[in-house]
């Protein structure tokens, strides 16, 4: 079968094939749909372009080798999200580059009374702009918005990948748009 | 949820074609399934040959444990070959 007929199975066809056959043809099916946005992920986290590098090659290692494992409850995309991101986390945690990194204390916020903010202001924000916005606020908030929009993660796979309840997971993502706003608004100028 | 502009799927966008994939990326975390999987059939081949050294290793031989084994299996078949004639030898004495 060509490149072709590769690329239009699903990814659970493709998985069962490369669990068969252990053929690197396989492999190379799935690498292909989904290095870009792991790399991404990772060089937009870790914003190192020799660690998103490592990062990228240590999770696709981590994915092929749990493959027997992926229970097909969720999308394959979401299980290969979570890995990644989960991997991310861990490594920033490693560096101490935040102490509180989606930490015990997101289960004990308490609700923010402020309105929350429509899910249209960040979705429409002109795409440079953004970029800046999530590089002022901390990497925790950025990460939950970014599997809440870029990746449009169901609340409980976000609770799941952080291991997380879900109404803590809802709370982090008002807050983390409250952020974006302010920043927004700060930088902008726009009252 | 419904719109028809995402910024961050188009950050997304962008990013993947302002930072495209190293592309040795690929051939070295297959390279490395292929070591891991190489070695994982070594093991499987060798586990055997690994408990035999650990035998070894606390003090006993491999040729004991070879030769108490096989002369277990020849006593037992011995012993079924050797019941028969016991019983014949009681039946004729009596």
């Amino acid at each position: 079968m060509g490149t072709e007929g590769q690329s239009k199975k699903a990814d659970l066809e493709v998985i069962e094939e490369y669990l068969r056959t252990k053929d690197s043809k396989h492999f190379s099916t799935l690498y292909k749909r989904y290095a870009p946005k792991v790399y991404g992920k990772c060089l937009t986290l870790l914003k190192d372009e020799h660690l998103a590098r490592d990062a990228a090659q240590e999770i696709f290692l981590k994915i092929f080798l749990n493959l027997s494992r992926f229970a097909a409850q969720s999308k394959f995309s979401t299980w290969v999200y979570s890995i990644t991101y989960n991997y991310c986390i861990d490594l920033l945690r490693k560096k101490k580059k935040l102490t509180s990194f989606f930490d015990d204390e997101m289960d004990r916020l308490p609700d923010i009374e402020e309105d929350e903010v429509p899910d249209e202001e960040l979705l429409s924000m002109e795409v440079g702009r953004l970029r800046v916005v999530l590089d002022q606020i901390p990497v925790d908030d950025k990460a939950i918005l970014l599997m809440k929009y870029q990746d449009e993660l169901m609340i409980k796979d976000i609770a799941g990948i952080l291991g997380k309840t879900e109404s803590a997971v809802k709370m982090k993502i008002k807050r983390a748009k409250h952020k974006a706003q302010k920043v927004y608004k700060e930088l902008f100028r726009e009252h | 949820m419904e719109t028809t502009k995402n910024s961050f799927k188009m950050m997304m966008e962008e990013d993947e074609q302002k930072h495209p994939v190293p592309p040795d990326i690929e051939q070295s975390v297959l390279g490395s399934l292929q070591i891991l999987q190489m070695m994982a059939l070594a093991m499987d081949l060798y586990i055997p040959k690994a408990l035999e050294m650990f035998v070894l290793t606390l003090g006993g031989t491999v040729k004991e444990l070879d030769a108490s084994s096989q002369s277990d299996a020849a006593f037992g078949e011995a012993s079924k070959d050797e019941e028969p004639e016991s019983n014949d030898f009681n039946k004729q004495d009596d």
